[in-house]
């Protein structure tokens, strides 16, 4: 196996170690996305065209919102006892590392999304969707540039002051293409819409994420020097 | 020559750590590095590992440029610092082996559980790291360095933290490198643990060398 490889093997296993041992980010992120969803729930009353309507949207904001904490926390781990200077000067790829911090959080968000699409069917009685593969590829999709750019700006805020504030006020914006298309593909699978608009919107997901995959890689090297 | 630094200077905003630093040292030496807090240890150190950039001035370890050629200069050096870079949720062990592989290094079980016997923590290999006392941390911590079998060992002071059968065992591992020909710099505190180690002291005030040399020739007042 090629260095790149083990060292980003060694960062995802490592990752998924510590959290199913300290369950620091499922739990918190799990119950922040599900009462989230139980407020929406009460809030918008009981018109189902009016949930079915806003469903996706709603959907995309809970996994947004629940992902900026386990996003923050990725490289937070990092910091604690300076485990992050010791990477970098272990000749650890900076870009193995950025990579492997992706796929841990790309399957973190999975499962936010996930249980807050269960919970949404259950809470706003929401029928099974017509168009199944849709929404999986939408997922996909949607939730690989969350993660590409969400991994991106943790790395980018991890030493300012006020990081909390600083990742969303920096990101949210980046991410307005992404939602935007991943929201309205979402909607075109509930109705079971495959028409050329879907297609236009998976074809803009698909762009958006090669573009910001590719330049977040190459981009990591300076940022986890600095 | 292995180390060689020219006037070499680094600056945090407007205040200069370290100013016009010229020193060299040779294969296999042990040098200590002492002075008073805030004095420049810690930058003269994280400049020699790579992990900052001088500001002014030019370095070479092991016939690389410190600024041009960092990743090749990082192969060969290990950095031990006060904050020792373990994960908590990870066993003894499991550290050992994920900063291996980090490296791109195969390690067998014998060479873990030799590093593990070697700094104490034989007993303690399956045990997370949480769970482990500021000193078995930093133990650990070496033995991830002699996992690594490096040329060049920087030290940010190594007893500190240290109970006195583990300032011992440290004294005895940097004597064990400089054997194997390791070259060894460390900073330090406690006068009467280094000077028996090393063969030549590196004293610091205020971010300018006072004194470069043998033990025996240094004043005392200068590393008061």
């Amino acid at each position: 196996m090629t260095h790149f490889l083990r060292c980003f093997s060694a960062i995802f296993y490592k990752d998924l170690l510590s959290e199913l041992r300290q369950k620091e980010i499922l739990n918190t992120v799990l119950f922040f996305g599900l009462l989230i969803i139980f407020i929406y729930s009460f809030a918008l009353g009981t018109d189902p065209n009016l949930l079915k309507k806003m469903a996706p949207g709603l959907l995309w904001l809970v996994v947004l919102f629940s992902s900026i904490l386990a996003l923050d926390r990725s490289f937070q781990s990092e910091l604690e006892e300076g485990c992050l200077d010791h990477l970098v000067l272990y000749a650890a790829s900076p870009r193995a590392l950025f990579l492997g911090k992706v796929v841990t959080n790309f399957f973190t968000i999975l499962i936010i999304q996930i249980t807050s699409a269960f919970a949404m069917m259950i809470l706003f009685d929401l029928p099974f969707p017509d168009n199944f593969w849709l929404l999986a590829v939408t997922f996909l999709l949607g939730n690989l540039g969350l993660a590409t750019l969400g991994t991106f700006y943790a790395a980018l805020t991890i030493k300012t002051k006020a990081r909390q504030a600083m990742l969303p006020l920096l990101l949210f914006p980046m991410l307005i293409p992404l939602l935007l298309a991943s929201v309205y593909a979402t909607q075109m699978a509930l109705e079971g819409t495959l028409t050329e608009g879907s297609s236009a919107w998976l074809t803009l997901l698909g762009i958006y994420n090669l573009v910001f995959l590719t330049a977040c890689t190459l981009a990591i090297e300076p940022l986890l020097e600095a | 020559m292995i180390i060689e630094l020219k006037n070499v200077g680094h600056r945090f905003g407007k205040r200069w750590a370290l100013s016009n630093l010229s020193f060299q040292v040779n294969a296999g030496e042990v040098v200590a590095i002492l002075g008073p807090n805030g004095c420049g240890k810690t930058t003269l150190l994280k400049i020699l590992a790579t992990r900052l950039s001088p500001s002014r001035g030019e370095g070479v370890v092991l016939g690389k440029s410190l600024i041009k050629e960092v990743s090749k200069i990082r192969e060969e050096v290990q950095w031990l610092g006060h904050e020792l870079g373990l994960y908590k949720a990870l066993t003894a062990e499991e550290n050992l082996k994920f900063f291996a592989n980090m490296t791109g290094e195969k390690i067998g079980e014998g060479q873990i559980e030799e590093a593990l016997e070697k700094v104490g923590l034989r007993n303690n290999r399956h045990q997370r790291v949480g769970q482990f006392s500021t000193g078995m941390k930093k133990r650990l911590s070496v033995a991830r360095i002699l996992i690594k079998n490096p040329k060049i060992l920087l030290f940010d002071e190594p007893h500190t933290n240290l109970d006195q059968e583990g300032k011992k065992r440290m004294s005895e591992l940097i004597l064990e490198k400089k054997k194997a020909g390791c070259t060894i710099l460390f900073s330090s505190h406690d006068h009467p643990e280094t000077i028996p180690l090393c063969d030549k002291i590196l004293a610091l005030n205020e971010g300018t060398l006072r004194f470069f040399g043998p033990p025996n020739q240094i004043r005392r007042d200068v590393i008061l």
